[in-house]
């Protein structure tokens, strides 16, 4: 807490009160329409109730199992997609040749739904965790790919003069040049990248791997129980509110100097 | 410390600064679009820069001076029929020793890099970590800037971010710096200071400099020899020698009677109708 305190000024958003006045306000909205049975479906418990539920879900082991193997799953074929959509990406940002060949196919191949796949890589794979990972890993790839592509046909081509009179290695040129100053794109990629990536994930598990949030999700609704079903939103919600705040810190405290606010820019959160 | 630093970028220069280390242009030519096709910029270019000699490439813009110093960096590549060596080789891509400083300095220092980070980046994998930061130490002293070190280039003002690209290219051990207009965008005065600053690096190191400006006062006050170019497409114009001490001092050079001769001499080629033909 004291070290937010301190680098809250570089790195950590503001605290938005009028944003959290409006939530609240929702959620009195709802409670009362429910109570007073203005609104009144079987199913559709009020925000107290959902509430009441959340203690015992949070307490269960069964419960951090399935949130651990979700975010394992997610955080991992994001890892996995997003280096492999660095390295593919720079070599399209790099070469006029690999673009010219090859920048058709991924467009076309990118804009095929995931979800479109999932039967075909159950076929492959199975209902298992493998299956899950590779949907999520190949979902995490594309934003990634495109962003650091067209970051890197941005950068400022004296940069690359200046590489080239300095005798830079290739590496040396893309690793300590090129990449960083494509980071503001790079990021905004990163980060599409890491809410499809939870997305698919979940999806792949209310679907077809029968573990993690979105299995458990789907369990509470064969069970008949809404409010248990609205604890697993509110959680799965939460993380997703949680993956994003923390890649933001993330990004905010790696672009800290000079091109900090230009990444806040890029990411919409100055 | 620091003229202990000074004194062993000197001494590595005198060992090195080899006898060869000029260039020489036979039947230049080069359009935008690289070595094929294109209507070239300029033509049946011949010139040559002696070692240790101070050479500026004088014209109005469009004149392609800029191209053809890109072409002596290697960073463009010469038309057909181009002959350009340095040190007697034939250049593929930019020579060894030879390293170029851009007009642009906000553009080719890197934001994210304090000053001494900015002067090692061309140092990095080449040597161990400790001689890096001496011999950034070494260069940014020469500029004036060693009390800069942990600066952002941001934070400096436009003369002192374009001393820590100059300290980028002298920390390289450069036999010959290539200058794109470096003190075109500075005021007067930081101008002034920074033509200084070069002539005194420029003799304590011996190295070869090709300069390229459009200002007439800038290129007689700096350098040995001036290489005029105009016409379109641009050839040499004239080709002359600055016979001045080659003391120089803002005043007294500029109030040389010899001076003001050889700036209405060229002042009469840049001007003139037809450059290329001699009066």
């Amino acid at each position: 807490m004291s070290t937010a305190r301190t680098g809250r000024s570089a790195w950590l958003p503001g605290f938005n009160a009028a944003g959290l006045v409006t939530a609240a306000g929702i959620l009195v909205v709802w409670q009362l329409l429910v109570s007073t049975k203005v609104v009144d479906f079987l199913f559709l418990p009020g925000p107290l109730a959902i509430a009441g539920r959340m203690p015992e879900l949070l307490a269960s082991a069964d419960f951090h199992e399935q949130f651990l193997h979700t975010l394992t799953y997610s955080l991992s074929g994001w890892g996995i997609g997003a280096g492999i959509g660095i390295v593919v990406g720079s070599l399209f940002g790099l070469s006029r040749l690999a673009d010219q060949w090859a920048m058709t196919s991924v467009t076309v191949v990118r804009l095929i739904p995931a979800i479109a796949l999932l039967p075909i890589t159950a076929l492959i794979f199975g209902l298992s965790s493998s299956m899950e990972l590779v949907l999520v890993t190949y979902v995490a790839v594309w934003p990634v790919l495109v962003s650091v592509a067209g970051g890197i046909r941005t950068v400022e081509p004296l940069l690359r003069d200046v590489a080239r009179t300095l005798h830079l290695r290739w590496f040396r040129e893309l690793g300590q040049v090129v990449l960083p100053s494509a980071i503001g794109p790079i990021l905004v990629g990163l980060r599409l990248s890491l809410s499809s990536a939870f997305v698919v994930a979940i999806v792949t598990e209310m679907i077809g791997n029968p573990a993690g949030l979105g299995n458990s999700l789907n369990n509470a609704r064969n069970a008949m129980q809404p409010e248990l079903t609205f604890c697993y939103i509110v959680v799965i919600g939460v993380t997703a509110v949680a993956a994003n705040a923390v890649f933001n810190a993330l990004s905010r405290w790696a672009g800290r100097g000079s091109s900090a606010r230009k990444v806040d820019d890029r990411l919409g959160v100055a | 410390m620091r003229t202990q630093a000074l004194d062993r970028v000197a001494d590595a220069r005198t060992g090195t600064a080899s006898s060869n280390a000029g260039f020489a242009c036979r039947n230049v030519n080069a359009s935008y679009t690289g070595g094929h096709g294109g209507a070239p910029i300029f033509e049946g270019i011949d010139f040559d820069v002696a070692p240790g000699e101070f050479v500026s490439i004088l014209g109005g813009s469009g004149v392609g001076k800029t191209t053809l110093l890109r072409v002596l960096g290697g960073l463009h590549a010469a038309g057909k029929g181009s002959d350009v060596r340095f040190a007697g080789q034939p250049l593929s891509g930019a020579p060894d020793r030879v390293v170029m400083v851009f007009q642009n300095y906000a553009a080719s220092l890197l934001p994210w890099r304090t000053v001494e980070s900015n002067v090692r980046l061309g140092l990095e994998g080449k040597m161990p970590r400790r001689e890096q930061r001496e011999r950034a130490l070494a260069a940014l002293t020469m500029v004036g800037l060693a009390d800069n070190l942990h600066y952002h280039p941001r934070q400096l003002s436009g003369g002192m971010q374009q001393r820590v690209q100059i300290a980028r290219a002298l920390v390289m051990d450069p036999l010959a710096l290539l200058m794109d207009e470096p003190f075109g965008a500075l005021d007067a005065i930081t101008k002034a200071t920074l033509q200084d600053a070069l002539l005194r690096i420029q003799r304590q190191t011996g190295m070869t400099v090709v300069f390229v400006t459009h200002d007439l006062d800038e290129a007689i006050y700096l350098s040995d020899r001036i290489i005029v170019l105009a016409g379109s497409p641009a050839g040499v114009a004239r080709d002359l020698a600055v016979d001045l001490p080659r003391e120089r001092d803002q005043v007294a050079t500029k109030a040389d009677p010899r001076y003001l001769e050889l700036r209405q001499e060229i002042y009469t080629v840049m001007h003139s109708s037809d450059p290329r033909r001699r009066p």
